[in-house]
Parts: structure tokens; C-alpha cells; sequence
């Protein structure tokens, strides 16, 4: 049991640390007590709504479903499938208390909603929320106890992907973006819902007042910054899992421009629903300096990061100096455009210039 | 010919390995050692992958530290133990890899053969076996006109047929090529087989050369 609660349970929350943290944040920071008890009654409120939080729980079920399906095919966590030789009732026992512990803020929260519908004597609810988390148990328990008995299950392709790889060959510039949508979805599309929100919300502010380019500037500043930790991955994910991409003939010419592709591959959707937003009482000369800067920060965090091996949280200081830097220089008026050419060129010219001499020494 | 000198890698202050003079002909050359020893980092700073004190040069004068771009051209090197990322194919990996170091399709396509990899040509790395990815990476290293090729641990997970396949394969290169190999192996590797001109020993810190064989 303390095996699999070291490489599943403990490894799970510490991998998602900052999801908890943030959901932490928000419940602990912005909302007060009669806020939740007012959210928890309208959860309980009537069944249609009860929805919401069961869709929720089971979205994170079948994250931790998931989880336990990679760790488990690691193959430095081969020796727990001697796992087999258990009775079986100890099997489901363990899987049980596994997944149990693994599901614990979704039975935290489920009690305090039984909680208050208690108060309210509602007894549905109670019902619903029960049942649910019951079968989220069973079913998170029942995936792993299947992924221990049968390790060594075959890999299937499904047609679609062997007709694809059969048809095209991937281009480098899209290997990153097909690694981050398979190895970290939730940064991915957290970065680019944090990035298009801050982004509408701001044009938002346009509609009913008049304001100049610097508060949109500060918006791209916001929205643009919150790719450093992408960023960060990208250049991960070139030293460390294609370490290899450096020994190769290719000029810096080639690499920038095929990382420049992927880097605007990947500010691409904040940057069409700035297009799209922009305010119409700004001239498209704007929009293109507003564009070309939304692009230039995480240029400049790409060729940064290249500088040192850091981590994310020697990282989020340096973010933060640029990010005041960048709003002091916005309030006096100094042109995007100018500073979206010194973003770029920095950035390029320690990209240029670390290149080779980096070395990447952090663990996975 | 290639000529190390006043090479030495540390990390972290530490000194790794450090090699005063080494002077390599065209033709194969062994490294030995303990784990640990240094031997991969000693290849993977050859290969232009970590950066090293001191000269790495070729006789017409392309050095690693002076011409960067054109030092790699020629220099291939072969992981110990190589790892892909496992959504991409053997052939997303051979066709970028052989267009960087601008080999033929036709000299894609014939290691491709020659290592058996065309039955798993278009699947994707997260589905094979520790063999097929040591082939798929010394097809890799094989790619193009290497004068410098450094393969790390190459014969371990091969079975004898691949193993007899990379040795004709290397004789070719370097016959052809003038080429030089460098190769670390725990394993005994057979004089007749593949002529080792010197064999080298990491030990210490240092790279000594070992009595001819």
C-alpha cells in the first residue's frame, strides 16, 4: 500500500500542485464562507444543477483515471505489477483506499454539500451526491486494479492515426505543440483561456469608454506574459526530450524559423481574438504593433530561457520585474511597436547566443 | 584526422574527463570504462550536445568551437539508451533527421531496410520495444556522410543480425568514407570483425590509451 500510495497518490497531487494551489487561491482568497455556503445552495437547489458539480467530479475522475494509466505504463514502475500475486479481496482494498485518497476533494466537497442539504432537509441531493461519488470510487478503482492485473496490454493505433502517419510526416515546428497537447493539456489550455479571457475582457472595456492603446497594451502584457511557463516547456521540451535537435547541422536560421512557426502557432488563438476584439476607434496600425507585441514576449522568454537552466519558480520573479518593467513603459507613452522590437531582439540575440553553450542539468 | 586537445568537461566545477591530446585516423577506435566513468558525456560533447573546454578539430581545419554548423555536418553520434518522443514515427524521425544532414531519400530508405525498420516504419515510438528504438537510432547515426561517428553502447539490445549488420555497415564507412568511429561497449567486440586501430580506457578523469590489440 505505501508503494502505490508513493508513486500514485503523493505523486498525483504532487504533479497537479498548482491546479490545488489554484483552486485553493480562489476558494480560500476570493470567496468567504457565506459565498460558498451560497454556491453550495444553489448546487443542491435541484437536481439539473446538482449536474454541475457531479460533471466536475467526474472530469477530475477520469484525470486521475488517466494519471494512474501513465504511471503505472512508466517503465521504472514495472515491479508493481507483482501487484497480481494479492488475494483478491486485498487487490480491491488497495485499489480502493488508492483511489479513495486520490478522489478525497471530491468526497470532502460532496460531505459539505450533504452538509447543507441536511440543514435544509433535502434529501435527493444527499442521495445523488452519494450514489455518484460511489461509482466515481468504483469505477477510478476498478481502471486501476485492470491497469495492474493487465499490464502488458497491447498498444492499439486507431485506424485514423496509422492512415496519418502513413500519408504525412510531421514537421518539426508542429512536434512540440503534438507533445503539449499529449503530455500537459491542462497548462496548454489554462494558458490560452487565461490569455484569450484577459484579452476579451480588456476590448470589453472599450465598448462602453474611451481609452487610448496602453490599456490594451497592459492587457497583451497580462494575457502575453502568462506564456512564459509555456515557454519554459517548449524549451524543455528541446533540451531535454530532443537533446539530440543540437547536434544536428542545421544553421540557427533554420531553428529560429522553424521555433518562430511553432511559437506563433501558439499565440495564435489569443492573437485572432485580439484581431477580431480590436477597438474600432484604434487604427489598424495599432492592431498590427498590438499583434507584433502580443507575439514579442514570449520570444523574448523563449531566448531568456536559454540563458541559465531555471526552474519555475526562479522563473516567476523575472516574469514579474518584466511584467512591472512593461507597465511602467506603457504609462509613459513608449510605443509598443518600439518595445515589441527590443522584445524580439533580445530574445533572439540570447537565443543566438546561449544556444550552444546551454546545458541543461535539472531532472524531469 | 581528428585532433583533441587540452579537452576537458566538467560539471558543476567538477572535473568529468579531460583529455590532453588525442590525435584519430580514419578506422574504428574503442572506449572503455566503468559506469559513471564519463564515457557518454566524453561522446556527447564530441557530438557538439554539451558544451567542452579545449579544441575538437578536423585536419582541414573545422573545429567545433570555430565552425559549429559545418563540425556537425560531420560528426554523428548514437545514443546509449535513446528515447523519443513517443507520438512521433521512425519516419518523422528519419526523414527530418536525413534532410538536416541532407541524405538521399534512396540512403534513408536503404537503412531503413538494412535495419529491418520498415515493418514499423510509419508506428509511432511509444509502441517499441527497446530494440527497435536502439535500431531506429543508429539508422539515425548512420545518416548522411559522416567523417565522425560516435556510437554509445550500440551492440546492447541488438540482436546478433542488426549487430552484424551496424559492424558491415561501419566497415563501409569506414572504407568509403575515410570515417572515423568511436564506439563505447561493455561488450566484447570482435577484432575480426570490426578492425579496432586503438582501444581507450576512462579512468580517473583522464583517456588513456590501452595496449594495441
Amino acid at each position: 500500500m505505501r508503494v502505490l500510495n508513493a508513486i500514485l497518490v503523493r505523486e498525483f497531487y504532487l504533479a497537479n500542485s498548482s491546479f490545488f494551489l489554484l483552486v485553493i487561491a480562489i476558494a480560500g482568497g476570493f470567496m468567504r464562507s457565506y459565498e460558498h455556503i451560497a454556491l453550495a445552495e444553489f448546487f443542491i437547489s435541484t437536481p439539473m444543477v446538482l449536474i454541475i458539480p457531479v460533471a466536475i467530479w467526474s472530469v477530475y475522475s477520469l484525470k486521475v483515471i488517466n494519471f494512474n494509466r501513465e504511471r503505472i505504463a512508466l517503465s521504472e514502475n514495472e515491479f508493481v505489477f507483482c501487484f497480481i500475486l494479492l488475494s483478491e479481496t486485498k487487490q480491491w482494498s488497495m485499489t480502493l483506499r488508492v483511489a479513495a485518497l486520490q478522489l478525497l476533494p471530491v468526497f470532502l466537497y460532496g460531505a459539505f454539500l450533504c452538509l447543507v442539504a441536511s440543514k435544509h432537509g433535502l434529501a435527493i441531493p444527499i442521495i445523488v451526491i452519494v450514489i455518484s461519488s460511489g461509482i466515481l470510487l468504483w469505477t477510478t478503482a476498478f481502471h486501476l486494479l485492470l491497469g495492474l492485473r493487465y499490464p502488458n496490454h497491447e498498444k492499439k493505433i486507431s485506424p485514423i492515426s496509422r492512415l496519418l502517419n502513413t500519408r504525412l510526416t510531421k514537421p518539426i515546428s508542429l512536434f512540440f505543440i503534438e507533445w503539449t497537447i499529449r503530455n500537459d493539456l491542462a497548462m496548454f489550455v489554462g494558458t490560452k483561456v487565461f490569455t484569450i479571457l484577459t484579452l476579451t475582457g480588456i476590448t470589453e472595456l472599450y465598448k462602453t469608454d474611451s481609452y487610448d492603446l496602453r490599456l490594451l497594451s497592459l492587457g497583451i502584457v497580462i494575457g502575453s506574459s502568462a506564456n512564459a511557463s509555456l515557454m519554459q516547456t517548449f524549451h524543455h521540451f528541446e533540451n531535454f526530450h530532443m537533446n539530440w535537435l543540437k547536434g544536428l547541422p542545421l544553421s540557427f536560421l533554420k531553428r529560429m524559423s522553424s521555433n518562430l512557426l511553432t511559437i506563433i502557432i501558439m499565440v495564435m488563438p489569443e492573437a485572432l481574438v485580439l484581431i477580431k476584439n480590436f477597438p474600432q476607434e484604434l487604427s489598424w496600425l495599432e492592431c498590427g504593433a498590438a499583434t507584433i507585441f502580443l507575439l514579442s514576449i514570449p520570444i523574448l522568454f523563449y531566448g531568456g530561457s536559454y540563458i541559465k537552466d531555471r526552474n519555475q519558480q526562479e522563473i516567476m520573479p523575472i516574469v514579474f520585474c518584466f511584467v512591472l518593467g512593461w507597465f511602467v513603459a506603457i504609462l509613459f507613452k513608449i510605443p509598443i511597436l518600439l518595445l515589441a522590437a527590443i522584445n524580439i531582439s533580445i530574445g533572439i540575440y540570447l537565443w543566438k547566443k546561449f544556444y550552444y553553450s546551454f546545458e541543461y542539468i535539472s531532472k524531469e | 584526422m581528428l585532433t583533441i586537445r587540452n579537452f576537458s568537461k566538467s560539471f558543476s566545477q567538477e572535473l568529468i574527463v579531460s583529455v590532453p591530446l588525442l590525435e584519430l585516423d580514419c578506422g574504428a577506435y574503442w572506449i572503455k570504462g566503468e559506469n559513471g566513468v564519463g564515457k557518454t558525456t566524453f561522446f556527447k560533447s564530441l557530438a557538439g550536445l554539451l558544451p567542452c573546454k579545449g579544441q575538437i578539430e578536423f585536419d582541414d581545419g573545422i573545429s567545433l568551437a570555430e565552425f559549429p554548423l559545418r563540425y556537425r555536418e560531420r560528426v554523428n553520434y548514437g545514443e546509449a539508451e535513446p528515447l523519443y518522443p513517443g507520438f512521433l514515427t521512425s519516419k518523422d524521425l528519419i526523414r527530418f533527421v536525413g534532410t538536416a544532414r541532407k541524405s538521399s531519400l534512396e540512403h534513408q530508405d536503404f537503412l531503413v531496410e538494412k535495419f529491418g525498420i520498415h515493418s514499423y516504419f510509419n508506428k509511432p515510438c511509444s509502441t517499441y520495444s527497446s530494440g527497435m528504438l536502439k535500431k531506429l537510432s543508429l539508422a539515425l547515426a548512420l545518416l548522411g556522410s559522416p567523417k565522425l561517428i560516435l556510437l554509445d553502447e550500440p551492440l546492447i539490445t541488438l540482436d546478433e543480425s542488426a549487430q552484424r549488420i551496424l559492424v558491415s555497415l561501419l566497415n563501409e564507412y569506414i572504407h568509403e568514407n575515410q570515417a572515423t568511429v568511436i564506439l563505447s561497449s561493455h561488450q566484447v567486440l570482435s577484432n575480426r570483425d570490426l578492425p579496432i586501430k586503438q582501444s581507450f580506457h576512462i579512468g580517473n578523469k583522464m583517456l588513456t590509451p590501452i595496449d594495441p590489440l
